[in-house]
């Protein structure tokens, strides 16, 4: 099975004000393939915001390789990353990151809007009108009657959810959620989990899932933690593919 | 806690300069242009001042001739005055208009003037001082004392000879004389002084241009004021603080053009600190929730908001004093040739930053600012602490009620209502409003008031999703609150530009015709050293000489003459030109504008009526067929003699007033002195059938010599158009700093949208825009606000041309212009509004689109 990702030795440096340089991540290497799961846990401030930015393409390694679908990122212009970024990767956020001006439909399809692409697969990968994948997964997330909302009158429950079918729009092979529900209470953390690793078990697509969770982070197949920069398998969880 | 805000000040400016720069900057450039006209009009103001005031010290009273020419006040008012109960002192004074001073080596022009040094009252700045070299004796002998640059630059002192004369360079000198004293003075502008006697002598001509007048102590200035008049006939007395309001109404609407100018910079620089504190404000919503929270109060919290207003608007303001200095300065030579050319003042020779001016518009400038600020203030001040303090809504302003959605589009409709209605019936108050001027305001306001509304019906639409630049025109669309802002601050200025660009074309193509209507005559001569056009109000007017005047009937080419005298009177307080031509000539009519039936008129004036300038008309109400009473005209010995108004004629060079009638006659009501010829002031020459012109005036000119001017028609025309270019280049700069200070606010206002969105940019990014995606994204949102100041601002400043071609120009000028739309000038600055728009957003979507991910880790 070719991997979705490939994280080689990645280190992330940041500098610091008076000069020095701080070691968020060191020599991270992770691997993941189609349909797996991967959950990364770590306390606040331990790089899983930064790994998880980096798997995506929209933070740059201070060293290191990052491969999606077998294609290396350094090597790309920031418009093939962009473009690959937009159609292979989804994206679920802690603060949900909804344009609160758009309606939750427009939201959803916003992904399809900036890749210029009027088909996307539906859940049987069949190419089909993006607009109607988008009801799809509105239904799929329970919010078909709140599509013409706009995103500002939402509960965050919703918001999440419409975050989530947006990530899922345009049938990503990589879902990467920083903390999806972080933001949400105990009964709309179960409701989001569920679905998160329902619509991802049902389109097939590998996960990566930072969180600080226990629970969600157990519900992974493959459980890693984040210390000092390093990661490592987490607890009793089956033995991480760390290279 | 207002300590603790205030101590913070400094880093928040740190940690976003250009969000603290900015308005700063928008609020110096606002001041700028208030100061640059303060201190302009302020010169304007003074050059008069040291017209009127170089020779009086603290008259009370002033007593000049009904005519007023140089001498109109006769010798024989002098003792009558002093004999007058009440009178204290009285000084005769006299104007030596063109004075020139010379050795054998070199010469100067100095302003001059005769005094009575007995009497004592001459002004600080002409006098001799204590110290000072001076020999009474060799002035009252005829010497002249001189300022110390004037007798440096010859290089002469006291007792050194010297030559005088009046005129041009080209003139004789007149007499020898001695320098009879040097007196310090603080610059060139100090006055030679000459004894009056002398100065009479000098200049050929008895009387004197004016007698000042201080009252004794213990006398009441009206009784002493009723007493000369009752005492002394055929004189005006008046108060001699309204003298000098005369003279500032002579360029009073030139002055106020300035200033509702700069006010428009000041409007936009308004909407520009909305902007901007609405920004930062958006950005320190949790904070303020923070300190409500914490138990500050609302008062408290909007004083302290309203505080750094305040701190910001005096950076700004303290910036704007060299930004007013320089622009001042640039536009000094423009102002100064402008008031030269239509009002006939010396030149300014300098500005003075004085301090009065810069107290004024550092406080129009705080004022505005804090007016700008205020509902934003007071708006996120009165807000729940809860609701700041929300996360994931709290940046969101909260849906304003139905009321407040509606009241500014309703409002601005009104207020542009206002306006229609002043253009549609110019009868109506709306009309005569502030001269016109209110119903302008109004527009300006009105349509500043609309953006907000149109945002609102664009954000209906749904769609527009398909590209980048559509994503930022909806995103633009439905952010009323944001786009709203800059966007008006952009109609204003677009408005103002196209206002003002077609009042200026439409003035200037009617100037254009009008002088080939009425420039009928083929060549006109006029005396050298006068004071020019044949129309315009002299303060002295030099007449032409019987040689020149036989020269011209003599040449071979020339058909006919039409020779002019002009004096100057008062009418209902204001000065008015009084023209005599001559009627019977067959081309009487080519050389007027009538306005209504001009058959009827020329008719009129042929067999003895007046015709009554436009401006003349307006200000006093008269009509064709009714008549009007020249002050000081006599006809068979019997002053009062009423004249009937046969037309009301167009008349662009001189907006004080005009009347004509045949020669013939206005020198039967105002006969010259006795054994004197009436004076000619001009003569129109229409030549034979195939005369060569040029060949004409190099001929005049060498028969005339140095000592009349000779132009043809079309060089006069020329002339004119150059002069009116001149006089409206000075609105350029002032309107450029109206779009600048647009432009500057359009790219704050997208530079704070994309620090205040980062998230939202960084998750585009996120999502798979690519830079250029998210750059072009900013740029659709510059589209929307330059596209609406075009619709709009184009739309407002239609009407706004309307208003001031149709309301503003015959309320207030007394001017009736034809419309023109100058299409070339109208295009090209719509282009440099959409030029200036994008360069604005160029740099914000430059930094939209290098922003990195972490802006993730917060919330939209």
């Amino acid at each position: 099975m070719n991997p979705v990702l490939e994280l080689e030795r990645i280190v992330r440096r940041y500098p610091q004000a008076d000069g020095s340089e701080l070691t968020v991540l060191d020599s991270v290497s992770l691997g993941i393939g189609a349909g797996e799961t991967v959950s990364v846990a770590g306390r606040s401030g331990s790089g899983k915001s930064t790994l998880l930015h980096i798997a995506a393409g929209i933070e740059t390694p201070s060293r290191g390789t990052v491969r999606l679908g077998g294609q290396d990122l350094a090597g790309l212009p920031d418009s093939e990353r962009s473009r690959l970024r937009g159609r292979f990767v989804g994206l679920v956020f802690q603060f949900f990151h909804l344009v609160p001006y758009l309606t939750v439909r427009e939201n959803v399809l916003l992904p399809a809007r900036i890749a210029g692409i009027r088909e996307a697969p539906d859940i049987e990968g069949v190419p089909r009108d993006v607009g109607l994948v988008a009801d799809g997964l509105l239904a799929a997330v329970g919010l078909e009657r709140r599509t013409g909302e706009t995103a500002r009158r939402l509960s965050g429950g919703e918001m999440q959810r419409t975050a989530l079918a947006r990530a899922l729009l345009l049938g990503p092979a990589l879902l990467l959620a920083d903390e999806p529900t972080g933001n949400l209470d105990a009964r709309g953390t179960q409701a989001v989990a569920d679905l998160l690793f329902r619509l991802v078990r049902e389109r097939g697509a590998a996960l990566v899932l930072a969180t600080h969770d226990p629970e969600l982070a157990a519900r992974a197949a493959t459980r890693l933690r984040l210390r000092g920069g390093r990661l490592s398998a987490d607890g009793a969880a089956e033995p991480a593919r760390v290279p | 806690m207002i300590r603790l805000l205030l101590r913070a000040a400094p880093a928040r400016f740190r940690a976003a300069p250009a969000l603290g720069a900015l308005p700063v900057v928008a609020i110096a450039l606002g001041a700028g242009a208030v100061l640059s006209v303060q201190l302009l009009n302020r010169a304007a103001l003074e050059t008069l001042d040291a017209g009127l005031e170089v020779v009086s010290g603290s008259a009370d009273l002033v007593v000049t001739g009904v005519l007023e020419e140089p001498g109109s006040v006769p010798d024989d008012a002098w003792p009558a005055v002093l004999a007058t109960p009440g009178v204290g002192r009285a000084s005769p004074v006299l104007r030596l208009a063109g004075l020139r001073v010379g050795t054998r080596d070199s010469a100067a022009s100095v302003p001059g003037w005769g005094v009575d040094l007995v009497s004592g009252s001459f002004g600080a700045a002409a006098s001799p001082g204590d110290g000072a070299g001076f020999s009474p004796g060799s002035f009252f002998a005829g010497g002249i004392a001189l300022p110390r640059p004037v007798a440096d630059g010859l290089g002469v002192g006291i007792g050194d000879p010297v030559r005088v004369g009046l005129g041009t360079p080209d003139e004789p000198w007149r007499r020898a004389t001695r320098v009879a004293g040097v007196f310090p003075a603080e610059d060139d502008g100090a006055s030679a002084l000459l004894d009056l006697a002398h100065a009479q002598a000098l200049r050929g001509k008895a009387g004197f241009d004016r007698i000042e007048v201080s009252v004794a102590a213990g006398s009441d200035v009206q009784t002493v004021r009723r007493a000369l008049s009752a005492r002394i006939p055929g004189v005006r007395v008046e108060e001699s603080g309204a003298l000098r309001a005369e003279g500032a109404d002579l360029f009073a609407a030139f002055r106020l053009n300035l200033l509702a100018l700069s006010a428009v910079s000041l409007l936009v620089a308004a909407f520009l600190v909305y902007a901007s504190v609405r920004a930062a404000l958006a950005a320190r919503r949790q904070e303020i929730g923070l300190y409500r929270a914490l138990g500050a109060a609302v008062p408290r919290v909007r004083a302290v908001l309203l505080g750094e207003v305040f701190l910001m608007a005096l950076a700004g303001a303290a910036l704007g004093i060299p930004v007013g200095a320089l622009a001042a300065g640039a536009s000094l030579d423009r102002v100064s040739a402008t008031i030269t050319n239509l009002y006939l003042l010396e030149r300014i020779e300098g500005l003075t930053l004085d301090p009065q001016s810069v107290f004024v518009a550092g406080l129009v400038a705080v004022v505005a600012a804090l007016l700008g600020a205020a509902p934003q203030v007071f708006a996120e001040a009165s807000r729940a602490p809860v609701a700041l303090l929300a996360p994931g809504r709290a940046s969101r302003s909260p849906a304003r009620r139905r009321f407040w959605r509606l009241w500014p589009p309703v409002t601005g409709v009104a207020l542009i209502g206002v306006a229609g209605w002043a253009v549609l019936d110019p009868g109506s108050w709306a009309a005569r409003w502030g001269s016109g001027f209110g119903a302008a305001g109004a527009l300006l306001v009105g349509a500043a008031l609309l953006p907000d509304a149109v945002i609102r019906l664009g954000g209906r639409f749904r769609g527009g999703q398909g590209s980048a630049v559509g994503r930022g025109v909806m995103a633009a669309l439905r952010e009323p609150a944001s786009t709203g802002p800059p966007a008006a601050a952009l109609v204003v200025a677009v408005a103002m530009l196209v206002g003002v660009s077609a009042l200026i074309g439409s003035f200037r193509t009617t100037l254009d015709a009008w002088l080939g209507e009425t420039l009928a005559a083929d060549i006109y001569v006029s005396r050298a050293g006068g004071s020019g056009g044949a129309r315009r109000i002299a303060t002295e007017r030099r007449a032409l000489s019987p040689e020149v005047l036989a020269a011209s009937a003599a040449d071979p080419d020339v058909r006919v003459r039409d020779l002019l005298r002009a004096l100057r009177i008062r009418l209902a307080g204001r000065p008015v030109s009084v023209l005599g031509v001559d009627a019977a000539l067959p081309d009487a009519g080519d050389r007027f504008s009538i306005l209504g039936d001009g058959n009827a008129a020329i008719a009129g004036f042929r067999g003895g009526d007046v015709l009554v300038s436009e401006p003349l008309a307006r200000r006093l109400e008269l009509e064709p067929g009714e008549t009007v009473v020249l002050p000081g005209a006599v006809a068979e010995g019997v002053p009062g003699r009423p004249l009937r108004i046969a037309g009301v004629y167009r008349d662009y060079g001189n907006e004080q007033g005009a009347l004509f009638m045949d020669r013939g006659l206005l020198n039967r009501l105002y006969p010259p002195e006795p054994g004197t010829e009436a004076p000619v002031h001009g003569a129109a020459l229409y030549l034979r059938e195939g005369a060569d012109r040029a060949a004409v005036v190099t001929r005049l000119e060498r028969t005339f010599g140095p000592g009349a001017n000779v132009i043809d028609n079309a060089t006069l025309r020329s002339r004119a158009l150059r002069v009116f270019d001149q006089t409206m280049a000075v609105t350029g700069l002032l309107r450029a700093f109206a779009l600048l200070i647009a432009a500057l606010g359009m790219g704050l206002f997208l530079w704070t949208l994309v620090r205040e969105r980062a998230p939202e940019v960084a998750l585009h990014r996120a999502l798979g825009a690519s830079r250029g995606q998210v750059a072009r994204g900013f740029l659709g949102r510059a589209l929307v606000i330059v596209g609406l100041s075009l619709l709009i601002g184009g739309g407002a400043g239609a009407l706004l041309t309307l208003v001031l071609v149709g309301v503003v120009n015959p309320g207030w000028f007394g001017w009736t212009l034809d419309l023109h739309w100058p299409a070339g000038v109208l295009v090209t600055q719509a282009a440099a509004v959409v030029l200036a728009g994008l360069v604005a957003a160029v740099l914000p979507a430059r930094l939209a689109s290098r922003m990195d991910a972490t802006a993730l880790r917060q919330e939209i």
